[in-house]
């Protein structure tokens, strides 16, 4: 088709209608110019809210490596210049964070190998077992995702004093081996996306239901393997309220608990908090970096099912 | 049709296995005593990392000199205490000796699950007339003692220094009144014009510096009423309360008068909202005066960025002077096995020689026990007046009221107090409402199973 100029606007002629204005005239310019200015607005917004978001993480570097007297100067300077890393040295050796990173480390690939192997076989049953009242179950087991663990708190720590278990991180794995409600959710739902054909042909071939499990569908399920070894990971280091209620002695404390030993009633010891909890998201930070693929393979895997 | 399991799958078995084995060999008890002839006492704390550090020190000399005792310290961070100390109290499983502040030694003394300790120390010998009586009276109930208190934190009047010499007004002084407070009050307020309260075109709205953080916008404000005459707490147990009474109205005018009519302090002092700076203004340099604990001590010193000192809070017309303090001690829980060494271990935790040595630190809180108190007397450090923290302590009482109810009064009526601070609601008005509430709370409160 023949490329038109579009028609000039009334009032203009001659010398006063330049090359560039019947470009940005024309109805493909004016689309192409109303793209870019939506795009430009998109990526404002996003950076605007991705800049918010980051803010809390930049403050959290700037103090980190800030002199202890600029912490708490006022108005806040940020990025002085003036770098140190005394607060590091300082805030590891006031409280034994190679003994919490360590606790943290045991109780999170512990949880996190609990939660990805029990919630898995939960949810491999209710996607490819029919019982009678399977429905009923499975919306019960959703429901317990309502209930806020703040109010199953008292109960479960009288539970957990009775069997002798307090102080000992049982109370934080043990739980992780019968199965999370919202893991279950996810793996029910990526197994119910794998053809039933393969599960039939290994059955002929004489596979035996954990079989099933084990050789078909775990190994198909990696995506939802990562993504809820992912979140179970980011769940169990950053747990603060369990390890809080149920460890007692520095020596089974975990990170987040010894980084609150730096709030006090009245005041906080920033400039100590600030430097540890950095060290404490580096290994998570790292691990949701280097997973974030497969979270997102396995959450889109969930959105197109 | 089932197949029998492969050699991958009893690996796998095994694996899961292995793990679970490991898991629980990781998870062994620490309650259960190794040697049957060592008294295991637990000792729960609820100290900040800079507080640990000292008090572990002292510890590790207590084990050191008692080798028959397995001190096993149970530390919890202070965010988080109450929830463990109330599942430590549903379950029975409270620490032999727990460090608890007076609301929480109070819940636990209303709820059974602390030792009576009056026998125990009338058996010791132990002189609880060595311990400043305001820190010792929030432990007792109907006479009968239940804690022993580690220290405490008196409200003193701060200042800054600085500010004072750029404006050209004398220090504060121990002999201050508060008439005195008010003048110099005024004269350190300053809007965004550098006017202050007494010029004209003074704009109350864009204030920038103030004169006094201080204001008793709320239920916790009895040591400001005192001085003028105007006690709210109607018992020695606070358990009513009146600040409608026309004394206490009368006290309480004075305060209105300075943050409504003088603009000199604001009416909210730890809200951020007029001051634009969340928390303490007078830590952000906002402020020439502030009331506050010793702990600021500790906050101020740490950032050296405030030159400032302490004097005593002023004293009322008739020369009467009050204070508040926040205070931690010591108490035992009911079911422990062994009372005897758990009241050893805390009369040493909680004696001049122990608190003087490992607690008096700057910023920690005052010893608590008066022959110890004398080692907040630090000259190397920030302030240089510590003697009013000290003077202080004699006159001082602990935040009232602590009966069932006093925190959901306190909520139910911080709005009332704000707005007869702001000028919207009429004092009187104001007082006879939070009354209303505060005795309906209260009777709800204590009337519960």
């Amino acid at each position: 088709m023949k490329q038109t100029h579009a028609p000039q606007p009334q009032g203009t002629t001659g010398a006063a209608t330049g090359a560039g204005i019947r470009r940005f005239s024309s109805p493909r310019a004016r689309r192409s110019m109303l793209h870019v200015v939506e795009r430009l607005l998109v990526y404002g917004v996003l950076t605007f809210f991705a800049f918010l978001f980051l803010l809390p993480l930049i403050s959290m570097l700037d103090t980190a490596f800030k002199p202890r007297a600029l912490v708490y100067s006022f108005p806040p300077t940020w990025f002085s210049g003036d770098v140190t890393l005394d607060n590091f040295r300082f805030g590891w050796n006031a409280l034994p964070f190679d003994r919490f990173l360590l606790n943290t480390l045991f109780v999170t690939s512990v949880s996190v190998c609990g939660t990805v192997l029990s919630s898995s076989l939960v949810g491999f049953g209710f996607a490819r077992y029919h019982a009678r009242g399977a429905g009923l179950l499975f919306m019960v087991m959703l429901a317990t995702l309502m209930i806020p663990p703040t109010t199953t708190l008292i109960p479960r720590f009288v539970l957990f004093a009775k069997l002798g278990w307090i102080n000992s991180y049982l109370p934080l794995l043990d739980p992780t081996f019968f199965g999370m409600p919202f893991f279950i959710f996810l793996f029910r739902q990526f197994f119910r996306s794998i053809p039933r054909d393969y599960f039939d042909a290994a059955e002929i071939d004489g596979c035996s239901p954990f079989g099933l499990y084990w050789r078909i569908a775990l190994p198909m399920a990696r995506p939802a393997l990562v993504t809820s070894a992912l979140f179970a990971t980011i769940g169990a280091w950053n747990d603060f309220l369990d390890p809080l209620i149920f460890l007692s002695t520095m020596d089974k404390f975990t990170l987040q608990v010894g980084l609150a030993t730096f709030n006090g009633a009245y005041y906080s010891q920033l400039h100590l908090l600030m430097p540890m909890a950095l060290v404490g998201i580096v290994p998570v930070l790292v691990v949701v970096v280097v997973g974030q693929r497969w979270i997102l393979s396995g959450l889109m895997r969930q959105v197109e099912k | 049709m089932n197949r029998r399991l492969g050699r991958r799958d009893h690996a796998s078995v095994a694996v899961v296995l292995l793990l679970l084995l490991t898991m629980l060999a990781g998870c062994a008890s620490p309650f259960g005593g190794d040697e049957e002839e060592r008294i295991t006492l637990r000792l729960g704390t609820q100290m900040t990392a800079a507080e640990l550090e000292s008090f572990e020190q002292g510890l590790a000399k207590i084990r050191e000199e008692h080798p028959e005792w397995d001190i096993q310290l149970e530390q919890t961070p202070q965010e988080g205490f109450v929830e463990k100390f109330n599942a430590q109290i549903a379950s029975n499983t409270l620490p032999d000796i727990i460090q608890v502040g007076i609301p929480h030694a109070q819940q636990g003394i209303r709820q059974g699950v602390l030792l009576d300790l009056t026998e125990l120390i009338e058996d010791a010998g132990f002189d609880p007339t060595d311990f400043w009586p305001g820190a010792l009276e929030g432990y007792e109930k109907d006479g009968r003692l239940y804690g022993i208190p580690l220290s405490a934190s008196p409200n003193v009047l701060f200042y800054n220094k600085t500010i004072f010499d750029a404006e050209n007004v004398d220090y504060p002084t121990d002999d201050w009144t508060f008439e005195d407070l008010r003048t110099a009050a005024i004269a350190l307020t300053h809007d965004r014009n550098g006017n202050t309260p007494n010029d004209p075109g003074f704009d109350p709205d864009n204030v920038v510096q103030w004169g006094l953080n201080a204001a008793p916008a709320h239920l916790y404000s009895r040591a400001y009423f005192i001085p003028f005459g105007g006690d709210p707490c109607r018992n020695p147990a606070c358990d009513e309360m009146s600040f409608s009474a026309p004394e206490v109205l009368e006290a309480m005018s004075w305060w209105v008068d300075l943050v409504a009519n003088n603009h000199a302090a604001p009416y909210d002092p730890y809200s951020g909202n007029q001051t634009g700076v969340p928390g303490d203004p007078f830590v952000a340099g906002l402020a020439a005066m502030g009331f506050s604990g010793y702990f600021l001590v500790g906050q101020l010193n740490a950032s050296g960025t405030i030159v400032y000192d302490i004097v005593q809070p002023p004293a009322g017309p008739t020369g009467v002077r009050a204070t508040e303090f926040s205070v931690h001690g010591f108490g035992i829980a009911k079911n422990t096995k062994h009372p005897e060494a758990a009241f050893e271990l805390l009369r040493i935790l909680t004696s001049a020689e122990f608190t003087s040595e490992y607690w008096a630190k700057p910023g920690h809180g005052v010893p608590a026990a008066k022959s110890g108190a004398q080692a907040v007397l630090n000259p190397r450090f920030q302030p240089d007046n510590e003697q009013a923290i000290i003077d202080a302590m004699a006159y001082g009482s602990a935040f009232k009221p602590f009966v069932e109810g006093a925190l959901e009064s306190w909520l139910a009526t911080v709005d009332i107090f704000i707005s007869v601070f702001k000028g919207e609601t009429p004092l009187a008005e104001g007082m006879a409402e939070a009354d209303r509430i505060i005795a309906e709370t209260m009777v709800r409160a204590n009337s519960g199973p």
